[in-house]
């Protein structure tokens, strides 16, 4: 899968600033954005009142090799995600009208139903007996995945399970090394085990991915086990959200136990 | 002297999420998790034994937290532990009368409800007129809760791709840093379930964002707010469903996006 260092560099700036010097040259490259290829070292290093070095060490902090590494691959992948937007060219904001966001709406309920249509009760529940038996469990995933999954972990928390979630790349890449027999890594979306394949082959904890989409059957062999909850094709951030809450009945349930279901929904 | 107002439990889950700044805190860190219920009997020196960190290192570390020394720390920080696990008996209670299959339907069916009034009451003209201030603004930045601010990073890129300078800062060092770069003709959205952002020192950043009249609009759940407050106000989901308004915000979000994409500004 190629990354997209655009959205990658915006995503982590906006997660792991180090120092105002780091605050100051981020917004001077978002500010430039769009012609970012051809804005020197010394003119970024001008307008964000920073050295060369400084900026060279926080775009080396980020991944890149060096500056021009950096320009390079942002400013390509930033043309790739200028909108062409022909279809609406010219078009004024009001003829999105009503029935084109009542499609959104209907687009969402949609995915709702076919998730909450295709849950996979019983890997539900082994997912959540697996969860409460481990010394502690360290989510992977996303930022956006491991937001959704934060009721999860301070579910886990709530029954003395500790439960990680780093999302510092080098943070979790130390505390993975820590990890022992018993400690479960839980993984929440598809495109990790593609992007960051040293987590899985260093691996010392016992690995375990949730499957909310078929489009990553091909990486299941990195994981010890991976528990299909929905049988359907979403692969919806909202998808996951029903999946990240309901788990969390799943949990206490394992611990609580449940009930004779006489309530009506 | 009372006790400061601050979470401390809260802060500590957002620190190790977010902002962990070496391998020592890690180590600390993970010492603390792991111990949190008794904590408050456990002296810096056997911390210090334990994470095999420095008592120096472990001060720093508490010096994060604020107003407190480590027995206060310490103390503040199993209390509000111990408070958080009180979430417990509210879903001993659920799972006594409910099947966990009930309680997912209920889920499911609130996540539903929650966009249909999303859908129903959005005033259409009031979000054309906020994707004006949007494109007439020098940069836009959005405030809010981690997990909105994860769901509006697409709007972000887009707004980016389409020359609008966006930020999102969720470290709140960086976020407060970048406040003070900005002026009457930028442009804040707070994303707040109760219609003020509910960070720490809120009101503060709230305040000092009216100090310098940057415009302000407000995505919120709660109808019963100060609306003057700000320049304009979009409400989604219903008054009651905190957490099933993450629902609502990727609708919200994706409306928004397709605004956007119209290129009559």
């Amino acid at each position: 899968m190629e990354i997209n260092y655009y959205n990658d560099f915006i995503l982590k700036t906006s997660n792991d600033l180090q120092s105002d010097n780091e605050i100051v040259i981020t917004q001077k490259i978002i500010k430039n954005i769009n012609h970012i290829f051809s804005l020197s070292l010394t003119e970024l290093s001008t307008q964000s009142y920073s050295s060369p070095a400084t900026i060279i060490r926080f775009i080396k902090r980020l991944g890149f090799e060096s500056y021009t590494d950096f320009r390079q691959k942002v400013s390509s992948s930033y043309i790739q995600s200028i909108p062409n937007e022909v279809a609406n060219r010219g078009k004024s904001k009001r003829s999105l009208n009503i029935l084109k966001v009542k499609k959104f709406y209907e687009e969402k309920v949609h995915c709702l139903e076919s998730t909450y249509n295709h849950l996979n009760i019983s890997a539900l529940k082994d997912l959540a007996n697996q969860l409460v038996q481990a010394r502690s469990v360290t989510l992977l995933g996303d930022y956006h995945s491991l937001e959704i999954f934060y009721l999860l972990s301070i579910t886990l928390n709530m029954y003395n399970i500790p439960c990680y979630i780093f999302k510092q790349k080098e943070v979790l890449l130390e505390h993975l090394h820590t990890r022992k027999e018993g400690d479960l890594v839980l993984h929440t979306l598809s495109n990790m085990a593609n992007q960051h394949p040293y987590i899985f082959n260093n691996k010392v904890a016992k690995n375990v991915v949730i499957k909310v989409s078929n489009k990553f059957f091909d990486y299941e062999h990195y994981y010890d086990k991976v528990y299909k909850v929905v049988d359907n094709e979403e692969d919806e951030y909202l998808s996951l959200q029903l999946i990240g809450n309901i788990i969390v009945y799943f949990i206490s349930a394992e611990i609580l136990g449940e009930g004779n279901g006489q309530t009506k929904v | 002297m009372d006790r400061p107002k601050y979470n401390y439990y809260s802060i500590f889950l957002e620190l190790m999420k977010n902002d962990v700044k070496s391998k020592n805190e890690l180590k600390i860190i993970q010492v603390i998790f792991e111990n949190a219920e008794i904590l408050n009997t456990i002296d810096i020196t056997t911390l210090s034994k334990l994470s095999g960190c420095s008592i120096a290192s472990i001060s720093r570390f508490v010096k994060r937290f604020p107003q407190c020394t480590y027995k206060e720390f310490t103390h503040y920080f199993v209390h509000d532990f111990n408070k958080h696990k009180y979430a417990k008996s509210t879903h001993k209670e659920l799972l006594k009368e409910n099947k966990v299959e009930t309680l997912i339907k209920k889920e499911y069916i609130g996540a539903k409800r929650n966009l249909e009034t999303t859908f129903t009451d959005l005033d259409f003209n009031q979000l054309v007129e906020v994707i004006e201030m949007i494109s007439s603004a020098n940069s836009v930045t959005l405030i809010g809760a981690n997990h909105s601010l994860e769901i509006f990073s697409k709007l972000q890129l887009k707004l980016i791709s389409h020359n609008i300078p966006t930020y999102i800062f969720k470290q709140r060092n960086s976020l407060e840093m970048h406040l003070r770069t900005l002026n009457s003709d930028d442009l804040v959205i707070f994303i707040s379930v109760e219609g003020r952002y509910q960070g720490r020192d809120g009101d503060v950043i709230f305040e000092y964002i009216k100090e310098i009249e940057a415009k302000t609009v407000l995505f919120t759940q709660t109808r019963r707010i100060e609306t003057e407050d700000y320049d304009k106000v979009i409400y989604y989901g219903n008054d009651l469903d905190v957490n099933l308004g993450y629902y609502s915000l990727i609708l919200l979000n994706d409306i928004i996006e397709e605004l956007i994409s119209y290129k009559d500004f």
